[in-house]
């Protein structure tokens, strides 16, 4: 879990780079491009295509980490709700993903069929839509909340204080990151704050391993299990 | 000591809730989702009348490339609904049309017309069933080369009997009546059969005429009804038209008649495109239109060179 906060934080950073890049591109009037600005737009892009696939891969590993550590805590067999946390871990992403592709996929016929994605009568985009993504958006952040509150849990059962405010931080950030989406505003705020999240929860894991291998090595009765 | 399951699922369950929550709220009360498409001032918009008025589009008529009345109407009820497009500019560039298509188009701008100004402009052509689809606008705009006028009908009738009696074939027709294969292209008119032609282009042609009349205050109008095509100059002189301009002066007239500010955008409204099944399936491409009734269209349409 560690390595995956570590990862985690490489692509919040990574989103970070991303955000000057993405305003860069969307605050170019058309009618102000010129052959040099162009040049440089394209540039942007690149690296902004680089960016992307690298936070992708990021995301995937991180994701994959994820999985085998709660598995790993599950095994332990310490609470039901650790290894409940491990399938949403795994299933949730994949379930919003999908969510979200079907929405792309309506948005793609209604232009086909209609020829536009606004809908004329009220010249905005169709409220299924946003629907979708909100939905998509929700379900791949129930992962991140199961994995909060199981974090909360484990820093409360290893008394690791700084991993108890990470994972709050963390909870209250995934909250954040779903009204910034719906919103689609404070994408700056929603990177910087998953970035010192990520970075607690990494001190907070390897203060959390540093306590449990110190447990290990003194002989004494182990943290109280829940029911 | 950590908390019980049911606690954790309960403070997931609460913290999933809330956010949802919170994202609905977020998104209705900063509208990042809607507002931003839509308009906050009012916009002229550009319907297109282009190539014969026929129901059905094909590219394949006897006069080129068609308008289909039909999207063109669904584009002028669009108009008419959309409390945001507060005039409408017409651009006219048609030789004319079937006179049903053509009467069908009037019938819808005259009733734009009563609802928002409308004003038209016309780019090449603005003859026939397109300048009767012109008459209910509020201004008529030509551009300086454009062809107007030629305000009649006409109707045309093929027969080919003699070359299928040289080739041998003969053709039976077995009718109820004299005039039930009236037009047929396999005998030749009777003078019975022109009388009562005579008689529906007359007809048809009277509409028209009085349409004209009721809709334009014409100076000289000794050859208008001849079916005669004008230029720009003369139609103006006339009184087919009412201004020879450009496509912008349309659109500034239309800002100023809705009382528009001067940069309100000119946004053009389109036919949906067809779907992906239509196109798969051929629904798209409908039947060629070749008028074969009465016809309000210049033709050949003639064209101007320098």
């Amino acid at each position: 879990m560690r390595n995956a906060s570590v990862i985690r934080a490489a692509y919040a950073a990574l989103s970070l780079a991303l955000q000057p890049l993405a305003s860069a591109w969307l605050v170019q009037d058309e009618s102000a491009i010129t052959p040099e600005s162009l040049a440089q737009l394209i540039a942007f892009a690149g690296l902004a295509i680089i960016i992307g696939f690298l936070i992708v891969v990021l995301a995937v590993a991180s994701w994959i980490l994820r999985v085998l550590a709660w598995g790993s805590v599950c095994k332990a067999k310490l609470k039901t709700f650790y290894c409940v946390t491990r399938i949403i871990v795994l299933a949730a992403p994949i379930i919003g993903l999908l969510v979200i592709i079907g929405g792309a996929l309506d948005a793609v016929l209604r232009t086909m069929i209609s020829g536009s994605l606004i809908e004329p009568a009220t010249r905005a985009l169709p409220e299924t839509l946003f629907l979708y993504i909100l939905t998509g958006v929700l379900i791949m952040a129930t992962a991140d909340f199961f994995e909060a509150v199981a974090t909360l849990d484990l820093s409360l059962l290893y008394k690791v204080g700084i991993l108890k405010v990470a994972s709050i931080l963390y909870l209250a950030t995934t909250g954040v990151g779903v009204v910034a989406q719906a919103t689609a505003s404070a994408g700056l705020w929603s990177s910087l704050l998953s970035l010192t999240v990520f970075a607690l929860l990494m001190i907070g894991y390897h203060a959390a391993a540093n306590t449990v291998r110190r447990q290990l090595l003194q002989p004494s009765p182990g943290p109280a299990q829940g029911g | 000591m950590g908390l019980k399951d049911w606690q954790l699922v309960v403070i997931v369950l609460a913290a999933i809730a809330a956010t949802a929550l919170l994202a609905l709220l977020a998104s209705r009360f900063t509208g990042a989702w809607t507002p931003t498409l839509t308009p906050t001032v009012g916009y002229v918009a550009l319907i297109r009348i282009e190539g014969t008025i026929a129901y059905g589009s094909s590219q394949l008529t006897l006069l080129g490339a068609t308008s289909d009345a039909e999207s063109i109407a669904r584009l002028i009820e669009q108009a008419a609904g959309d409390a945001a497009a507060r005039a409408v500019v017409l651009l006219i560039d048609s030789p004319g049309g079937s006179a049903a298509a053509s009467e069908h188009l009037y019938l819808k701008v005259r009733e734009l017309a009563s609802k928002k100004p409308v004003v038209a402009y016309i780019r090449e052509y603005g003859a026939s069933g397109a300048y009767m689809a012109a008459l209910p606008a509020r201004l008529i705009v030509a551009s300086n080369s454009s062809i107007v006028g030629s305000v009649g009908v006409y109707l045309s009738v093929l027969t080919y009997s003699e070359l299928l009696e040289k080739l041998g074939v003969r053709v039976y027709v077995f009718k109820s009546g004299e005039l039930k294969d009236i037009g047929s292209p396999y005998r030749q008119l009777t003078p019975e059969d022109a009388e009562v032609l005579e008689e529906m282009v007359q007809e048809v042609f009277d509409l028209f005429k009085q349409r004209v009349l009721a809709h334009r205050k014409l100076k000289d109008s000794s050859d208008v009804f001849t079916g005669k095509p004008y230029t720009a100059k003369r139609a103006l002189e006339i009184g087919l038209i009412d201004q020879i301009g450009t496509l912008d002066d349309a659109a500034r007239i239309a800002r100023e008649l809705a009382g528009l500010p001067p940069d309100a955008p000119l946004r053009e409204l389109k036919a949906p495109r067809p779907s992906l099944l239509q196109l798969l399936f051929g629904s798209a491409q409908r039947t060629p239109v070749v008028p074969s009734v009465e016809i309000l269209a210049v033709w050949p349409p003639p064209t101007l060179k320098p």
